[in-house]
This record gives structure tokens, C-alpha cells and sequence, in this order.
């Protein structure tokens, strides 16, 4: 079985259950509800934080360092009350606890909000990780910690990595690192950078309303800025080339357009460089 | 009498980055286009979900080209009231403005009878284009405004 192939059927047996979509971002991937979306990403791969909030109340956060020893995880729970203590200060008396469940550290705080959370070293990416769920005293977050925490996976499979956010669903290779972002309603774009080339992922909702004027290829022309490109249609979607044009040593560029007629959305992939690993493959898309 | 264009859809708001963060971004603009009516607090998601936005009277659809829709709204019931008397138009003349919306915003105009909640229609609009809950209620958030502004509608604001 190739890589490509791997991470697909790793995809799939890790996929989504009705009613639960699959947030992906800088190594990480986990499931939950689909009516959770990412409202606050910031970081890179070594250090970040994600914040997914729900219609109610509950909000997951994840926060993540890069470490090659991740030392005592006890005294860095305890530094993260003594934050949380410091911020409830003169609003709410402040209340947290701990148990060791194996490798993972379990905790709770409560104060005028409460939270749940987990904390553990991935030996996977090398990274200490908090995963909490947080809500009103009244809530219960439980069951929510624990769905979130059966599916988290982290690090890269057969050198791919999940990027998956917004209805884009993206297995990349693991050297691509995201540079650059733009999150709007209806597009969702993600530049990616390598050494010596760069991807741009994009994905466009109200895919039959955007084509139904001019069809798919002239937007896709427009869309990619790839106006002289050669087009194939595949059975997979459409396929853009452009040879290297004026100014001279300007990379080709390549592009690959998939409509998803389920999810309503137009997921493109382009491509700027000479490097043949960094071309976009079908298998890319989840 | 120009044809002023409302879009819908893409790039309609922001969901992260400079202007706001997902649902932030919702109420704060729900709020500003509540401020422009009744004055007010922020909303809290609960209370923005609850708002009724009704089309205001006397204003006329009719269908436009490809799904779109056109309306027709008295100048004096949508023009500021510094342009009104700028104009110096005889009270007895009157003078339409047009509007035209296209598919996805005229989706939503239908839905804005007074029945259906702002929670209500964004479910609308995620099953009908299949949008995820927090696009959907962005881009419904940064329309509303935009037909409020243009005064095209009211809301009705949830009871306590």
C-alpha cells in the first residue's frame, strides 16, 4: 500500500460519524460536533492555541509546545491554575483538581465558568498538549472531553498531514507549513510554504451558485489567476498548467479544481514550484 | 434611478482575523444594526439568535434574472433624512429605488417575514446551501446589517 493510499484508509477509519465533522490543524486532528467551528488559531507547529466554539456555551481549546522533554506535567498544570486563579481573582472563588489517568493528566477548575481538560505528552509529534473543554458551572463537559479526547490523534501518518477546517479537508505532505491565512464566510484559504515551493488551498461554498453563470472552467481560470493554463477535466475534477511564463524563472504552476456536490463547495489546490514532491495529487484531497 | 446591487455569500464576513473572531463577530454586528434602530446593549449569541427581522412595508419584489430579486422601495422610506432634505423634492412626488439581490440574498428576503428567527433562517440557509453553522451565521449577520443600513428591514428584538 503506498503512503497516499495509507493515509486515506487512515482517514477513513478515523472518519467522521454523523453529526460530527473532523477539525485538523498543525498536526493535530480530532472530532467534533458539527456545530463546533474554529474561532481563534494562533501559532505555528511548535507552539499555538485553537479555540472551536459551539451554538451554546461550550468551547474546546487545545494548546500545544513542542518539547523534546516534556519534564514534570503536574508543575505545569499547577502554573496553569495559578494563571486561571490570577484571572477569576475578585470575581469567583477559584477551585481546581487533578488525577492521573495513565499518561494523561485529568483536571478540572471551576470559578464563575468551569473547565475539563486533559494533559499530555504526544510521543507522536513531540509535543505537550491541553485539551479542555469549558462551559457554564451548570454544564456538563464530561461526556464532551471524553468523545473529543477518544478521537484525538496526533503527528503525521505515512508523512501526510490532516488539514481540515470550514468543510476543507486536506491530507498534506508534512513538510508543508502553513504561512498564511484568510477565513471568510464562504472562502477559506491557506497558503503553505516549503522550501523552494509554495501551496495555496482554497475552498469556495456556494459552488453551484458560483459556477452556474460561466461553468467551472472559466472560474477556476479566473479564480487561479491561471488564464493560458493548458485544462484537463479528470475524472477526479479539473486540472490546470501553466508553463513557466514572463518574467523568466517564473515556477510553473499547477492546479487542481474539485467540486463537491454534497458539501456544496469548490476545494482548489495550487501549486507555485519545481519541486515534483510538492506538485498537488488527487489523493491530497480528504 | 441607478440599480443598487446587495450582495450575499462570499466574503460576506469575517470569521477570524482583524474585525472579529466567529461569533463575536455575529453580535457585534447584530448589535450595531440593533443600535440603529432601538438602542441597546451587546446581544449576547442567545438573544441574536431570537431576533426577528421583518421587511419593512411598502417595499415591492419582484423576480429579477437568473434567481435574483429586485426591490423597489420608496426613496423616502430608505433615503437619510440629510439627503431628503438636501433634495428638495416635493413631498407629493415619489420616487423608487431599486435593489437588486441576488439568489442567495433573495433566498433570505423571502425569510424575512417576522416569523422566522435569525437562529431559524441560518438553519435555513445551511440545509438549502449547505454551509457550515458558523458561515452561515456570519454572512446572515453582515447581510441583515447591509439591509438594515439600506433600511430595507426591521428586527424585531427578543423579549427578556
Amino acid at each position: 500500500m503506498s503512503g497516499a493510499e495509507a493515509a486515506r484508509s487512515v482517514a477513513r477509519a478515523s472518519g467522521p460519524r454523523n453529526g460530527r465533522e473532523r477539525f485538523g490543524w498543525q498536526g493535530f486532528q480530532f472530532e467534533h460536533p458539527d456545530d463546533w467551528a474554529p474561532v481563534t488559531l494562533s501559532g505555528g507547529r511548535h507552539a499555538g492555541y485553537a479555540r472551536l466554539a459551539s451554538s451554546g456555551p461550550l468551547a474546546c481549546h487545545v494548546r500545544w509546545e513542542r518539547t523534546r522533554n516534556p519534564g514534570d506535567l503536574e508543575s505545569r498544570l499547577r502554573g496553569y491554575f495559578v494563571c486561571l486563579e490570577k484571572q477569576a481573582k475578585g470575581r469567583a472563588l477559584f477551585e481546581a483538581s487533578f488525577e492521573r489517568e495513565s499518561d494523561v493528566l485529568l483536571y478540572r477548575w471551576r470559578a464563575d465558568a468551569q473547565g475539563r481538560g486533559a494533559l499530555f505528552f504526544s510521543g507522536a509529534c513531540s509535543r505537550v498538549i491541553f485539551l479542555e473543554i469549558s462551559g457554564r458551572p451548570k454544564d456538563s463537559l464530561l461526556g464532551p472531553l471524553r468523545e473529543v479526547l477518544r478521537s484525538f490523534r496526533s503527528g503525521a501518518s505515512h508523512g501526510r498531514v490532516l488539514w481540515s477546517l470550514y468543510g476543507m479537508r486536506l491530507w498534506l505532505p508534512e513538510a508543508l507549513q502553513v504561512k498564511g491565512s484568510r477565513f471568510r464566510s464562504g472562502h477559506t484559504q491557506l497558503d503553505f510554504r516549503t522550501r523552494g515551493a509554495r501551496v495555496e488551498a482554497q475552498r469556495w461554498a456556494f459552488a453551484k451558485q458560483l459556477v452556474a453563470k460561466h461553468g467551472l472552467e472559466p472560474w477556476a481560470r479566473a479564480v487561479l489567476d491561471m488564464d493560458g493554463a493548458h485544462t484537463a477535466l479528470e475524472p477526479q475534477g479539473l486540472r490546470l498548467r501553466s508553463a513557466s511564463a514572463w518574467p523568466p524563472f517564473t515556477p510553473p504552476k499547477l492546479a487542481l479544481v474539485r467540486v463537491e456536490p454534497d458539501r456544496n463547495q469548490i476545494v482548489t489546490l495550487r501549486s507555485l514550484g519545481r519541486d515534483p514532491g510538492i506538485e498537488p495529487q488527487w489523493d491530497w484531497f480528504g | 434611478m441607478g440599480l443598487v446591487r446587495i450582495g450575499y455569500g462570499a466574503a460576506a464576513g469575517r470569521l477570524i482575523g482583524a474585525g472579529g473572531k466567529g461569533w463575536r463577530r455575529v453580535t457585534v454586528l447584530l448589535s450595531k444594526f440593533r443600535r440603529l434602530f432601538a438602542g441597546g446593549d451587546r446581544l449576547t449569541p442567545e438573544q441574536a439568535r431570537r431576533m426577528r427581522p421583518r421587511r419593512k412595508h411598502g417595499i415591492l419584489s419582484e423576480p429579477g434574472e437568473a434567481g435574483s430579486t429586485v426591490l423597489m422601495a420608496p426613496l423616502d422610506a430608505v433615503e437619510p433624512m440629510w439627503s431628503r432634505l438636501l433634495s428638495r423634492r416635493p413631498e407629493s412626488e415619489s420616487v423608487m429605488k431599486r435593489f437588486e439581490l441576488e439568489p442567495v440574498g433573495a433566498f433570505v428576503w423571502e425569510l424575512c417575514d417576522g416569523k422566522h428567527t435569525f437562529g431559524a433562517i441560518a438553519q435555513k440557509l445551511r440545509e438549502r446551501f449547505k454551509m457550515n453553522r458558523l458561515e452561515a451565521e456570519t454572512a446572515l449577520a453582515a447581510f441583515l446589517q447591509t439591509l438594515g443600513r439600506r433600511g430595507l428591514i426591521e428586527l424585531d428584538l427578543p423579549r427578556k
